[in-house]
């Protein structure tokens, strides 16, 4: 029994999302009405499965020590591309074209934090309102969709889920495959956890890191296409103001760290669907969304304080193991 | 004859601006051999090492490596490294938050079928840690292991990635010492299978334990080459030390006047303990000891960067708590830092903003900074120190070592404090600032300051003291003054003392 009791305290050390998850469930669960039932459980995945590719797409720039503030502005106009290019070019390929420029928007944003030496947060801030410009450029206002198809899309659903809750979990499934199984996941993890060692180890570390930011940015145009069959409409306003800061919310709400080199994909699916049951809990509870943006907000601040706890615990101090030191810290 | 020496570095010649850190240096080194690299603090040890492992550029064409029989240039750290020649850093280079296995598979894990083979990856990884006898388990994050190990895991990727050579700076300073001996069994191990070792060291004992030749580094110069079974410790040290201090040293001759601080049994965990001294106008005290062990720490308490855990400190007959920097300002006293360009200055403002940077609080007008005032400073200071800058309003980034650390040392000065702490104040300059430096600071002694100095170089500590701490793994492990001010005393309390550590806890 108290095997047990180490084993889960253990595991929930490691996975600081899963104590967090269920104190959150639970208080919902017990304090709301209408909460805990299964329609609202798929309502509340329906509502954030855009939201968990943003996030997934974050999680790589993350795990790498960046992060991308241009996502949010990128998916609202890749949305309002695809839905006003349909009538022009076709469906199909105005998805392609959306999905690709999110790709290229990747690769520069990428190459501009690599090769110059940008600033991240410069690159990616310049990015979300060079964005928002864009598409106000674009459009002013909502686009209004043209292909029942596309619409039936979204709304079709598969096993009691719909069909964006599925579309989410694979991409996060996908990505951790990724971050485990290839090269390229673990480079991102080592070039995120020590550069320089990662450098000396002989890793193309700026490949690894431009290779992020297109996952980031192609997911986040996947998004914006999502978006677009949802509402069968876009409006320049999707991703404003905030969709960055959500996604990047959940990524470290999860527990990887913000610093880069720990983390993976089911933090971020916790992380998300945490988020999403707090935002659930605030509409069931009709308060304004004014509340849900400040509760975010001091969440976000919550989440960065356990972010530099976390990091702390995780170095042990230099001189821990030296002669004279607590005697924990020197059995083998 | 090509085949005696894998490692042959010939005529090394390195320099960085103001200082020869290296000066002619020849090495060789045979396969299978432990060879002991000895030497004062900047001595040149580590720069060699970064030269060998492609860090540095040997300056001239004159410096050659001739590695296993063939001329090499590394021109970075992965060419050595993928030569063989590996370097195990003090500060070690793992990732964190990865396994074990990753760390030492780092940027050439096993793939199949285009996946990361993890079950490959642990056992290579279990079989190169079970060969250096190192009970690791190859899944466990190395951020949770201590440091020992870490150290182990680092020797390990030496191991698979097939060093030839292998480079240990002070490897054994975080280790107990059983663990000590486990990894000298190790170093033993790797011998007999031909990899070559140069192990870099302070430690007197582990260099005739382990060794099979020690080379002697002096001022950038290679000073003496011993077969570590004919010599002897003071062989070596003498071989060390071996020079005359020149005589531009001008000891201050003020006659201590009354006491000034007092500290008694301060600690801070981990980093020092029970100091108990005393400093006295017109004193100047040295701090000797090796890089880390703890001097720097005890004036950044001293001074209220830190705050100690335990233990008073007097001023002027006082018991006072010092919080911050801005409290010790207030009490007169001044810090010049070890690093002056992160420390010190505001390298992108102009001398006379630096130079009256500290002094600012007393001299407002109006509530506004007394502009005449600061070119006021700048002059005065300009002239005591014969700071040589183009103007006033030069950029601090742009003068020389030398007189950026004058504009520090004016700075603080301008404030007329009682106590002056100096942090390694001519480390890196030129030797023309470095006398007007230590002239100067003679001099304040004798109009009555109370001077604490730290520093690495033996001469100048010598030279410039009156009485002389020396600081061993964070504790005051000999108090000199007068004529045992010398260097065979210092090196015998900080290297040569027997280790009185008592037995750690692991047992």
């Amino acid at each position: 029994m108290s095997n047990l009791f180490t084993w889960i305290t253990e595991k929930f050390r490691k996975n600081t999302i899963i104590p967090i998850f269920l104190i959150v469930f639970l208080v919902c669960s017990f304090f709301i009405d209408k909460f805990f039932s299964l329609g609202n459980f798929v309502n509340i995945l329906g509502q954030n499965a855009e939201k968990g590719i943003l996030a997934a797409g974050m999680t790589f720039v993350i795990l790498n020590g960046y992060f991308d503030l241009s996502v949010g502005t990128l998916m609202g106009l890749t949305s309002c591309l695809t839905v006003g290019l349909t009538p022009v070019i076709g469906l199909i390929p105005s998805i392609l074209l959306a999905l690709c420029l999110g790709a290229a928007v990747g690769l520069i944003n990428g190459l501009l934090v690599t090769k110059l030496k940008i600033n991240a947060f410069i690159v990616t801030l310049a990015g979300m309102t060079i964005f928002r410009g864009i598409t106000y450029m674009y459009t002013q206002q909502t686009v209004r969709g043209s292909s029942k198809a596309f619409y039936e899309l979204s709304r079709g659903s598969f096993l009691g889920l719909p069909n964006p809750v599925w579309i989410c979990l694979a991409f996060i499934l996908l990505g951790q495959a990724v971050l485990y199984f290839t090269r390229h996941g673990r480079n991102t993890y080592a070039a995120g956890g020590n550069m320089s060692s990662a450098q000396n180890a002989g890793i193309n570390v700026d490949r690894t890191v431009i290779l992020n930011f297109v996952i980031c940015s192609f997911c986040a145009a996947v998004a914006g296409v999502m978006y677009a069959s949802k509402f069968n409409s876009a409006s320049p306003t999707l991703g404003w103001p905030d969709a960055h800061m959500l996604a990047i919310a959940a990524v470290v709400l999860g527990g990887t760290k913000l610093s880069g080199g720990y983390g993976n994909m089911f933090y971020t699916l916790g992380g998300l669907c945490t988020l999403g049951m707090i935002n659930n809990a605030m509409n069931l509870l009709k308060l304004s969304s004014y509340y849900n943006t400040l509760v975010m907000g001091i969440i976000l601040i919550i989440v960065l304080y356990m972010d530099i706890v976390l990091r702390e615990q995780s170095v042990p101090s230099k001189r821990a193991n030296i002669p004279g030191a607590p005697k924990k810290l020197q059995k083998e | 004859m090509e085949n005696e020496y894998i490692l042959e570095m010939r005529h090394i010649t390195k320099s960085f601006p103001g200082v020869t850190a290296l000066d002619d240096v020849d090495l060789k080194l045979r396969p299978g051999e432990v060879l002991a690299l000895c030497g004062e603090n900047g001595a040149g040890k580590s720069t060699l090492m970064k030269v060998l492992a492609g860090i540095y550029q040997p300056d001239s064409d004159k410096g050659e490596i001739y590695y296993q029989g063939q001329r090499r240039i590394f021109k970075a750290p992965v060419e050595a490294k993928q030569a063989g020649i590996i370097m195990v850093f003090q500060e070690l280079s793992l990732v964190m938050d990865l396994s074990v296995a990753e760390n030492i598979y780092l940027g050439s894990l096993p793939l199949k079928h285009g996946r990361i083979d993890w079950k490959t990856l642990y056992e290579d990884a279990r079989k190169v840690l079970a060969e250096i006898k190192c009970d690791v388990d190859p899944k466990t994050p190395i951020g949770s292991l201590p440091i020992a190990q870490r150290q182990m895991v680092e020797i390990a990727r030496g191991i698979a990635l097939g060093a030839k050579i292998l480079i240990l700076d002070e490897p054994t300073s975080s280790l107990t010492d059983k663990e000590k001996d486990v990894f000298f069994e190790n170093i033993r191990e790797l011998k007999q299978k031909g990899t070559s070792v140069i192990y870099i060291s302070h430690k007197m004992d582990e260099i005739m334990e382990i060794s099979d030749r020690a080379m002697v580094l002096r001022d950038g110069k290679a000073s003496g080459d011993f077969a570590t079974a004919n010599t002897t410790i003071d062989e070596i040290i003498q071989c060390m030390i071996g020079r005359s201090i020149s005589n531009y040293y001008i000891k201050n001759k003020a006659q201590p006047g009354e006491e000034l601080l007092r500290v008694e049994g301060l600690c801070r965990e981990g980093q020092y303990e029970d100091i108990s001294f005393s400093v006295r106008r017109g004193e100047i005290v040295g701090l000797y000891g090796l890089v880390g062990a703890g001097r720097t720490e005890i004036v950044e308490s001293l001074f209220g960067i830190t705050r100690p855990s335990r233990g008073d400190i007097y001023y002027k007959g006082k018991k006072i708590q010092i919080r911050n920097s801005v409290q010790a300002v207030r009490h007169k006293m001044a810090f010049v830092p070890e690093n002056r360009k992160e420390q010190g200055l505001v390298l992108g403002e102009t001398c006379r903003k630096n130079i009256s940077l500290v002094k600012l609080p007393w001299i407002k007008k109006g509530g506004f900074v007394d502009t005449a005032k600061t070119f006021e400073i700048y002059e005065e200071y300009r002239h005591k120190l014969k700071i040589n800058a183009a103007s006033s309003e030069q950029l601090t980034a742009q003068l020389s070592g030398g007189n950026q650390q004058k504009i520090v040392l004016g700075k603080w000065l301008a404030i007329q404090p009682d106590l002056l702490i100096l942090d390694e104040p001519t480390r890196g300059i030129d030797i023309g600032a470095k006398a007007d430096i230590h002239r100067f600071i003679s001099q304040l002694a004798e109009e009555g300051m109370a001077v604490i100095l730290i520093s690495s170089e033996m001469p100048e500590i010598i030279g410039v003291s009156n009485r002389l701490l020396c600081i061993r793994d964070g504790r005051i492990c000999a108090q000199l003054s007068g004529e045992d001010i010398n260097e065979q005393r210092i090196i015998n309390a900080i290297m040569n003392q027997p280790e009185d550590r008592s037995n750690p806890a692991a047992s």
